[in-house]
């Protein structure tokens, strides 16, 4: 059982996302609560309720809904809550509005099935999270969504699971490049640095016209306005010097953006550049090819941990993929991270010859 | 007509005053942003809240942190007034709304609890009411938790319902387990929570195991899976039909409770009410009394007589910036009465500073605060109305039109206890006329019961009977022959001091030009035009 795997790691909150609609995202979202159901575990959920699913959310339809059982505290919309029909108890008020009402925190007396809408921004997820905390939960899971925004949601769990499905795209080989491009942004790696903590907050109340920032061992060295930038990049190459190690960029960071520091950095190493997290990366495929052929290295200073991808071969336009043969495309592209079907309850095993069962 | 209106708070900055105070809790910061001021007549009001927030700030002072956790509790404090008031009008409240007065009851318990240790509770005119059957009802049934739910106990009818729900829950999950454990042994899986399970069709073993199991019936078949859904005999689909009618009877009669409850609560409506009344207060005076820690306040002294003296005044806007650009700030001190006062002085002599304190400090104490000064006794008034150099001008008038509404309309007050205070009269139109006009105006205000304070620059207004005179010091000669122009301001002695009827007004004007570098033949023919014999009539055209 994967739920299992993710509790011995000592994963303690566990969002799943979507690559795009229809990526089975909220099927995964339910075997897992299911499986973590039948481990005996005090779990809690809610939802980062966003874009389309927003409007859903709004008008009650389309969006795919997920069983409560009794014992388990969900932190969903008032409205929403109340008309489940499901016997609950209310644990708490979080003074977080939806559409929908405010987002209440609450424990199943009885099962049934619910739509979720939950906190909006990873801030008031958070604040979500650190109330359930106090409630007393094993495990708290927060059923993402699809868009960029999203990513809120592992900023503030401890692992991702990742839902990819043929939706996405038809084409195998379209299908597989999107999926190695998001995994590539999703998984850049933390910025190694002893002073990141006190960097890293810095750096964070930067003023908004600041676009770089240059890092020294001892910490920031000098910072670049967005004008500066935009209008004389030429000022990296003047104010980095041999102590440089790496450049941090506030905001987005788009293929312009990245091809302005690369040509304009010093020679002697290949830059480290610095981004808040990985909602802040914009970068194509050719971005990253960029990168590469500068030998530069993408670091955040929020990382995200992905557990594991699922598959779903259902495509709304073509029918459905061969689920085997997708599972282990897509398994062995995102070798090491773990893929499974959940709706066939089967997982990508490296090495072997075709597709084994699980547990 | 208000104590004050938005204009004359702008001006005296007593909008930025509002901004520091903070209280915890939305209804504390909903109260002060309704705040009224306390009328003359309200005046052992007024009395009682001063002595309760200097005593309060004392305390504070000794130990600021002692507050702590009152202030976190009155941070969890939220407005269910609307909640209260809906049940007065019959209408059923939710159960998020049970929660959050039952929530309500416990933190005022807990404040309560709180001002009793703290000794504090001289805070409140009354202590805070607990409502304990009201907390009793909300809790009933639920172990004490803070939570809310409709337990059994609220009705045994309730309690029956539910049994024969989790009786035919518990059948529907038995029958569920039975296949998700034959299914776990022939497919190492369980259902989903549709009640369903795929399968691949390359594994035809498990495909054929599923077939043999007599709970379960084909749904789907593609080339690439096959999925296969419950079979739920009659038994079961009986069993689903009748918890799909318990479930229905568990609401119908959960919502009867809600309606039973929300009666009850409606009678204790009016004391939670008047309770969230006490918070919101309690907020606020904690609040003002952070603040006058802040700003070093004292508590401002009642008088009977129309006076207001004031000793080492500060407006602590002009202070902060003063102190931001690295200069000594001079406080301001004066004692004044019923009629005109006259402030003159030179350009940049903070005349115009004086009545922003004159009338911030006043308006400050009217509305309960600590006041940044040494001390303060002042006769509450009626309303303040300022017009001073930054007033905005009403559309389609002139700066001296619209002054002379400003003056119709406060003149149309003049009987009553009020504060006026005018920056530099009638100084928008010609000197003559402007004199003329100031000349009446004062005239006809120094006979009133209002305070009037006025800044000016014409010396014949000095000399209507019954006006008192203040003038700015002014500069220092000899400081200004050591200095360079751009440091002037070092140079200025702020503070007021009672003019001499004798002595002619000084504007300095001279001596900056001479400070500044004006054409020593230009300075010196202007210093003998302004000679004592002459300057009068040279400089004021109304004279005489």
């Amino acid at each position: 059982m994967f739920v299992q795997e993710i509790l011995d790691h000592g994963f303690r909150s566990v969002s799943v996302i979507g690559m795009g609609k229809n990526t089975g995202k909220t099927f995964a979202f339910n075997q897992l609560v299911m499986d973590a159901e039948r481990l005996g575990i005090g779990l809690a959920m809610t939802t980062i309720g966003l874009d389309g699913e927003e409007r859903d959310s709004l008008f009650r339809h389309d969006k795919p809904k997920i069983m409560l059982r009794p014992g388990q505290i969900v932190a969903n919309a008032k409205t929403l809550l109340v008309d489940s029909g499901i016997d609950y108890e209310i644990l708490g008020t979080t003074g977080i509005m939806t559409p929908l009402g405010e987002v209440i925190l609450a424990r199943a007396l009885s099962a049934g099935k619910t739509v979720l809408a939950g906190p909006s921004t990873r801030h008031e997820l958070a604040l979500v999270k650190e109330q359930l905390e106090q409630v007393g939960i094993d495990v708290f899971f927060v059923d993402g969504a699809i868009d960029r925004r999203s990513l809120s949601a592992p900023m503030v769990t401890d692992t991702t699971v990742l839902a990819v499905g043929a939706e996405a795209s038809w084409d195998r080989a379209l299908l597989l490049e999107k999926l190695r491009l998001q995994l590539r942004i999703l998984r850049l790696p933390a910025w190694e640095h002893p002073l990141r903590f006190e960097v890293g907050m810095h750096l964070r109340n930067m003023e908004a016209e600041v676009k770089l920032a240059l890092l020294s061992a001892q910490g920031l060295q000098d910072s670049i306005t967005q004008e500066d930038f935009f209008d004389n990049p030429n000022s990296i190459a003047e104010k980095a010097d041999g102590s440089t190690q790496a450049i941090f960029v506030r905001g987005m960071l788009t293929d312009d953006v990245l091809v302005k520091i690369l040509t304009n950095s010093t020679e002697e190493a290949p830059p480290i550049i610095v981004v808040l997290d990985p909602t802040s990366v914009f970068l194509s495929k050719q971005g990253f090819h960029k990168l590469d052929s500068y030998q530069a290295v993408l670091n955040v200073l929020d990382a995200i941990h992905i557990s594991a991808v699922t598959v779903n071969p259902f495509n709304s336009r073509y029918g459905h993929a061969d689920p085997l043969r997708l599972l282990a495309d897509v398994g062995q592209a995102v070798y090491p991270i773990p893929a499974f079907d959940m709706n066939l309850g089967i997982r990508y095993t490296p090495g072997k010859e075709g597709i084994d069962a699980i547990s | 007509m208000p104590f004050l209106d938005a204009e004359t708070t702008r001006q005296l900055g007593l909008d930025a005053i509002w901004a520091r105070i903070k209280p915890e809790s939305s209804l504390g910061r909903t109260r002060l942003r309704k705040i009224e001021a306390f009328r003359p007549e309200e005046w052992s009001e007024l009395e009682n809240e001063l002595d309760r927030l200097e005593h309060l700030s004392t305390l504070l002072r000794d130990d600021a942190k002692k507050a702590d956790n009152l202030r976190f509790l009155l941070g969890s404090v939220r407005d269910i007034s609307g909640s209260l008031q809906r049940s007065t009008q019959r209408v059923t409240l939710d159960d998020m709304e049970f929660y959050e007065i039952k929530k309500l009851l416990a933190i005022v318990e807990k404040i309560h609890s709180e001002l009793v240790t703290l000794g504090w509770t001289f805070c409140l005119d009354t202590p805070l009411d607990l409502c304990e059957e009201c907390r009793e009802a909300l809790g009933r049934g639920q172990g004490g938790h803070t939570s809310f739910y409709v337990a059994d106990a609220y009705d045994e009818k309730l309690a029956q319902i539910r049994t024969e729900r989790v009786r035919l829950e518990s059948v529907l999950a038995t029958f569920r387990a039975s296949v998700d454990s034959v299914l776990v042994r022939t497919a190492g899986r369980v259902l989903s929570m549709d009640g369903d399970i795929t399968v691949s069709t390359s594994d035809q073993e498990v495909i054929a195991a599923l077939d043999d199991i007599a709970e379960l019936c084909r749904k789907q078949e593609t080339a690439t899976f096959v999925t296969f859904q419950l079979r739920e005999d009659e038994r079961i689909q009986d069993v689903k039909s009748r918890l799909s009618q318990v479930r229905e009877e568990e609401e119908e009669r959960k919502q009867q409770v809600r309606i039973e409850l929300s009666a009850f609560v409606a009678t204790f409506a009016p004391r939670l009410l008047t309770t969230l009344d006490q918070l919101s207060y309690l907020d606020v005076l904690l609040a003002k009394a952070t603040f006058a820690n802040e700003i070093d306040g004292i508590r401002p002294q009642l008088s009977e007589g129309a006076r207001m003296h004031v000793v080492e005044g500060r407006h602590l806007l002009v202070e902060e910036e003063v102190r931001q650009a690295g200069h000594d700030y001079t406080s301001l001190s004066l004692e004044i009465s019923r009629g005109v006062t006259l402030i003159t002085g030179p350009n940049m002599g903070g005349k115009t500073v004086s009545l922003k304190t004159i009338g911030l400090l006043t308006a400050m104490a009217q509305y309960g605060l600590l006041v940044p000064a040494r001390f303060m006794e002042f006769q509450p008034r009626q309303f303040i109305r300022a017009h001073l150099a930054e007033a905005t001008i009403p559309k389609g008038l002139s700066a001296y039109a619209g002054e002379v509404v400003f003056l119709r309309d406060v003149i149309g007050r003049s009987d009553e206890a009020g504060l006026i205070l005018v920056d530099e009269i009638a100084h928008g139109t010609n000197p003559v006329e402007g004199a003329g006009v100031a000349r009446a105006v004062i005239e006809h205000l120094s006979q009133k019961q209002t305070m009037t304070v006025i800044t000016t620059h014409y010396p014949s207004l000095a000399r209507c009977e019954g006006v008192y005179h203040l003038r700015v010091k002014g500069l220092d000669p000899d400081c200004l022959k050591k200095v360079q122009a751009s440091s002037l301001q070092r140079c200025m002695d702020y503070r007021l001091e009672e003019a001499e009827p004798s002595k002619p007004l000084r504007s300095d004007a001279a001596a900056v030009a001479e400070a500044l570098g004006l054409d020593s033949t230009i300075v010196q023919r202007a210093k003998e035009l302004l000679a004592p014999s002459t300057t009068e009539e040279k400089r004021d055209p109304t004279n005489g």
